[in-house]
């Protein structure tokens, strides 16, 4: 059995591509062009889903993107995708679905008892019910919730497809390519704009393809595919289908989610599943159609109950017979279009119910030419146990009669799709003709046209969509130019246009305004009752609109009952905002590429691959990836390597790329008067070929950062900053040099990543050196002493800098070279200290090494700390003056009961303190009020053979050889540590000047 | 002065050398190559604006563009980057010449220095290049907005890059700090991956 429910000729499906898919583990065939909805109906399955919290059985109510019950879990394993829409999900061999939220099945799910239980479980039910004891919420009632009411499951395992993001530019964006949209596109693109249209549906032609509508003579479909074949010919046009249009932002800014792959088993080689598009249109126009509302009657969620246009969307567009007896019932004229498809099609139509009292001649004409009965009264409510038996029907004189059939076409009137008018804020304005919310204020370049606009017939849609295209173009700079045949001379069949309002039939049943979150009728009525008024209000208590569908088809009749009990117009009580995104998105397509080891740019040294090779573990640096330490064959431990380093490099010497520090390239006739007021200690007596220590504030007088700047030549500078503040102090200069001074003959570029620098630090140093820089460069320390700076070449003729500067408190140069030439300079380096054991070292020995010498380096240039708190205040020139220097002297801040640099080391020399600890009196309570300050910075120092580190201390200069506790609550620990001076090592430099 | 004998001469190394290209397959919609142009940065000194404009004129022969465009001499490219800055993009020469030659020539009236180590170039060609460079950079890049001859300081995929369309047709040329290449030239890749893509790194990197 196999697609009985297809009809023999017509529709946009390939009968030539069969197509194999299983639903709840059963095999069915459909053919290409049907989307999972269609080819389910067209095997005649009915039943689909289960209800979000009565567990109500559902089957399919639409034919596109605002479908709320049938919902599924499509594909499995880990790409597996929850409440995917079978109304917009196009099928494809192998493709394979399950219902969800039912148990252990969907014909007989135990759940659906709370059905019967009905009125307990009104809005609000968990709030009420739950509320006590407490401690069951999270481990008891919470969980059992989420398992009874709910939707699909997540995928088990990471999702293997790839998403990426894209950015498109045109002049005239169209999102829809319906009738309206099609026109739109045609007209801007005729004056040569770029123009991209939009169209969320695999095929473009919207209405145009699921209605017998005749334009110019033509049947609609046609017209469609000649008009869609027209600009698909223009090169300056992109039709872009499977892409919804869900978001918008300033400035013309869309969001747009182009489904790439999602019609295929898997995606293609190196294709995404999903990829979203931020589209930048000078000017747009929105041609999104309308969504037909429900009626409000018992029993409306029934399966075979339908919306009137999407059972002519089945039969016209996907060959299918959605049932086999049918009754129509509409508050309008445009559902007698259906009467008429289903009678052609061969479908039995019982009568034609209609709540208005004198039915319009259209409606007379059309059911006379179907021999359809008309019926003036409503549907009192439906019933059928897993899908529709038959309506009962109170007719104008008040009789129940009963009326048998397996399909309801329902239609409450349309609801422009005004969802993307509302994103930049604009608010819906309710129109009383049409009963709908249509467009208000609009985003600054958007238009609107078509069905969106809320006014009904198809010659005036496409004649304002024209009109908006054109318009569009031309606000866009484009020269108006005469349309195309295709939408000059507009004829077509008649529109039907008659409607009046029918918001809710007070029959029997449960009457459902939200089908995706079981809202009915009775919740919205006591929402009203407990005093939720408020439309905003009412939908957080009710959760009407709240679900995955935002409410597409429920808003409107939920608001308008609503309205009715207050007492209020719809104007009055307004609607709720709309929010993007329009359709859900998923994560994986906001991440795009940035995912797992992409997850964000990583920037490598030029001695990555060498240290690499050395076996180093690296560590995050900000952007960059820093080797940490270079673990030997026997080492198992970081802190093993790390004290090895360490005394390779006190004892003889070792090397460490800190290419990272940030170099600034600073030059003109005014460099040292801009060094000079940047920096707080002196500059212009700086010479040419020396290196100084430098400390920057801010404008508020705490300290930046630090670093040494070298004097290449007469107006030339080399400024180094720390890692982590490279980018930060650029900006600040810039400023500076921009803003401040803006008269200075100085200029700033960025010279890190030109030269691969190499500290070289140990006794050895220079002697490695040697072998390297060329005969003609006098390195002695006589000739080259500390803090000496200069250009120099090596290796035969290589141009390089030298500067000995040191941080580990050793003899020390820095070396640099351009950046091409990083890794050969590792290897150089290795080979010329291999007579030493040159050592390679990592960051945790250069933190050991400056804890030990007392630098301060992150952790104390905090941005809390001040150069009086850092023992740095003799760097405060008072002869001239410096950013900062004028707020570093409030008292606060020169305050000698500030937190100052201190040194410690614990009593216990077996003892460990980490960073973090607080400072206490050795008797006082372990309170916050008693903390007198913090460790910043702890390490194991092999020269002493015990942990020591560096903290702020209040009035910490004056405390040296005070006992205090290092508590730290955190991790456990309560240590007596000696407050100390914070210079371990060396204290008289002497080491750095050999 | 330098004495060859004394110690071993230090090989170039590619920012790229380390990335494995993708196996091709059908046609090849992108090539992606890695070039090694020199580069300085180009500023006027205070005051001597006009006296660059002059000097850059009489010795190169190429009128200072506005920053997002470009002018050409025989051999030299001036690409605008901001009011009163450029960068100067040469055919691949040692270290520094091009710093050295262009202080030579404009003496006292320019601010310069070699960056040419401090970037990667990539090159990207081929009648997908548009549709690859969609996927990272939020820029328009049809002719009609970003034509022969223009130049663009923007970000893709979180790196900031410097951009240029190479010539009239689809060809451009990106540069990225050398830090950022590799990870920038893996996002490249991935994005052209289904275009059709071939990578080219020079793996000699520039002449020492």
């Amino acid at each position: 059995m196999t697609q009985l429910f297809r009809v023999p000729n017509g529709g946009l499906i390939d009968r030539e591509t069969a197509v194999q898919f299983a639903f709840d583990g059963k095999s069915y065939q459909g053919y290409a062009g049907d989307t999972l909805a269609s080819a389910l109906l067209a095997n005649g399955v009915r039943l689909v889903g289960r209800s979000f919290k009565y567990h109500r059985p559902r089957g399919i109510l639409s034919a596109g993107a605002e479908e709320p019950n049938a919902l599924c879990e499509l594909r499995g394993g880990a790409r597996r995708e929850p409440n995917t829409r079978m109304t917009t999900a196009e099928i494809f061999d192998g493709l394979c679905a399950n219902s969800q939220n039912r148990y252990p099945s969907l014909n007989f799910d135990l759940l659906a008892v709370i059905s019967l239980a009905g009125p307990v479980f009104s809005a609000g039910f968990y709030y009420k019910t739950f509320m006590w004891p407490a401690s069951f919420w999270e481990k008891l009632y919470e969980p059992m919730i989420r398992r009874a009411a709910g939707l699909g499951r997540a995928a088990p395992a990471p999702d293997p497809d790839t998403y990426e993001k894209a950015t498109a530019f045109c002049d005239v964006l169209v999102i829809g390519a319906g009738a309206a949209g099609i026109a739109a596109a045609l007209a801007a693109a005729h004056t040569g704009a770029r123009v991209i249209l939009c169209e969320e549906d695999f095929v473009a032609g919207g209405r145009l393809h699921a209605d017998r509508r005749q334009i110019n003579g033509y049947a609609a479909s046609q017209w469609a595919d000649t008009a869609l074949a027209d600009l698909c010919a223009l090169p300056n046009v992109t039709l872009m289908v499977r892409t919804a249009v869900v978001a918008v932002y300033d400035g013309g800014t869309y969001a747009a989610l182009q489904r790439v792959s999602d019609h295929l088993i898997t995606p293609l080689p190196h294709q995404p599943r999903q990829r979203l598009w931020r589209i930048v249109a000078k000017h747009t126009v929105l041609a999104a159609g309308a969504i037909e509302r429900p009626l409000v009657f018992g029993g409306n969620d029934k399966p075979g109950v339908m919306l009137a246009g999407s059972v002519r969307t089945y039969i016209n567009r996907f060959a299918v017979r959605p049932g086999t007896r049918a009754v129509v019932f509409a508050n309008n004229d445009d559902a007698a279009r259906t009467v008429a498809d289903l009678a052609e099609s061969g479908i039995t139509v019982v009568a034609f119910i209609d709540p208005r009292p004198a039915a319009s001649e259209f409606l007379r004409a059309s059911l006379a030419t179907s021999r359809v009965p008309l019926i003036t009264g409503v549907v009192d409510h439906a019933s059928g146990f897993s899908k529709l038996s038959a309506v009962h029907v109170r007719t104008e004189n008040g009789k129940l009669e009963t009326l048998s059939c397996d399909l309801l076409a329902m239609s409450g009137g349309f609801m422009p799709n005004i969802h993307l008018t509302t994103h930049l804020g604009g608010k819906p304005v309710w129109q009383g003709d049409v009963a709908a919310f249509v467009p208000g204020t609009l985003p600054p370049t958007m238009l609107v046209a078509g069905a969106a606009t809320g006014e009904g017939g198809l010659a005036a849609g496409i004649a304002q969509g024209a009109r908006a295209g054109a318009d569009a173009a031309h606000s866009a700079g484009f020269v108006p130019v005469q349309f195309p045949a295709a939408i000059t001379v507009l004829c077509t069949d008649d529109d039907a246009l008659g409607f009046a309002p029918l918001w809710h039939v007070d029959g029997r049943g449960k009457a459902f305004i939200d089908f995706q979150n079981d809202v009915t009728a009775t919740d919205v009525k006591l929402a009203a009752v407990e005093g939720f008024r408020s439309v905003e209000h009412l939908k957080r208590y009710t959760t009407l609109g709240m679900a995955t569908d935002q409410g597409k088809t429920a808003n409107v009749n939920g608001l308008a009952l609503m309205a009715e009990i207050t007492e209020r117009t719809i104007a009055q009580t307004g609607t709720t905002r709309f929010r993007p995104p329009y359709a859900p998105v998923a994560i994986g397509a906001l991440a795009g590429h940035h995912r797992g080891a992409h997850f964000r740019a990583t920037r490598l040294t030029p001695t990555h691959a060498w240290a690499t090779g050395q076996g180093a573990v690296f560590t995050d640096a900000g952007q960059w990836k820093r080797a940490q330490y270079f673990p030997a064959a026997a080492e198992t431990d970081w802190l093993d390597a790390t004290i090895r380093e360490v005394r390779s490099v006190r004892a003889s010497v070792g090397i460490c790329d800190v290419t990272t520090l940030g170099k600034i390239d600073i030059q003109g006739a005014d460099a040292a008067e801009f060094l000079e007021h940047v920096y707080t200690n002196s500059w212009k007596n700086l010479a040419i070929g020396r290196a100084r220590y430098g400390l920057m504030l801010r404008e508020d007088g705490f300290v930046l950062d630090d670093g040494t700047t070298a004097r290449l030549s007469d107006d030339r500078y080399i400024m180094t900053t720390t890692t982590a503040n490279a980018a930060r102090v650029f900006q600040h200069l810039e400023f500076c040099r921009q803003v401040l001074w803006s008269g200075y003959d100085v200029h700033l570029i960025s010279a890190t990543e030109a030269w691969a620098q190499i500290a070289v630090a140990g006794p050895r140093a220079r002697e490695v050196l040697r072998k390297l820089i060329d005969p003609a460069y006098d390195i002695s320390n006589e000739a080259f002493p500390y803090m000496a700076a200069g250009e120099v070449t090596l290796c035969g003729g290589v141009m390089g800098r030298l500067f000995r500067l040191s941080f580990s408190g050793e003899l020390a140069y820095e070396i640099a070279v351009p950046a091409r030439f990083g890794q050969a300079l590792a290897e150089a380096l290795m080979a010329a200290g291999d007579e030493f054991s040159i050592t390679p070292y990592g960051l945790e020995a250069l933190a050991v090494m400056r804890i030990e010498k007392g630098h301060a380096a992150g952790a104390e240039l905090n941005g809390t700390t001040t150069a009086h708190d850092l023992g740095l205040a003799k760097l405060l020139s008072r002869k001239k003056d410096f950013v900062g220097r004028v707020m570093a002297e409030r008292p606060a801040l020169t305050d000698a009961a500030r937190p100052g640099l201190v040194g410690f080391r614990p009593l216990d020399t077996t003892a460990r303190v980490r960073g973090g600890a607080q400072f206490l009196p050795p008797t006082a309570d372990a309170t916050a009020a008693n903390a007198q300050g913090h460790v910043t910075s702890a390490a194991f120092s092999p020269h002493l053979g015990q942990w020591i580190g560096l903290g702020l201390l209040t009035n910490g200069a004056t405390r040296h050889g005070e006992v205090l506790r290092a508590y730290d609550p955190v991790r456990g620990n309560d240590t007596q540590v000696e407050i100390v001076p914070p210079v371990f090592y060396d204290v008289q430099g002497t080491r750095l000047h050999g | 002065m330098a004495n060859p004998q004394s110690a071993p001469s230090l090989a170039a190394v590619s920012a790229v050398a380390a990335l494995t290209a993708p196996a091709p397959h059908g046609n090849i919609g992108v090539a992606i190559s890695e070039i090694v142009p020199s580069i300085v940065s180009l500023a006027a000194r205070a005051g001597h604006q006009a006296d660059l404009a002059a000097a850059i004129a009489a010795s190169a022969g190429a009128t200072l563009p506005p920053p997002g465009h470009i002018s050409h001499s025989a051999d030299l490219s001036f690409l605008g980057v901001a009011p009163g800055r450029w960068f100067v993009i040469a055919p691949p020469a040692p270290p520094a010449l091009l710093e050295f030659t262009l202080r030579q020539a404009l003496g006292a009236y320019a601010t310069l220095t070699d960056q040419t180590d401090g970037r990667a170039v990539l090159r990207i060609n081929g009648p997908a290049a548009v549709a690859t460079l969609a996927k990272l950079v939020p820029l328009d890049l049809h002719p009609s907005v970003f034509g022969a001859g223009r130049v663009a300081q923007t970000i893709a995929s979180h790196i900031n890059i410097m951009i240029w369309r190479n010539g009239a047709g689809q060809s451009f040329d990106i540069a990225v700090f050398r830090g950022f290449a590799l990870s920038f030239a893996e996002s490249l890749i991935a994005s052209a991956a289904e275009f059709g893509v071939s990578f080219t790194p020079n793996l000699e990197g520039p002449a020492p």
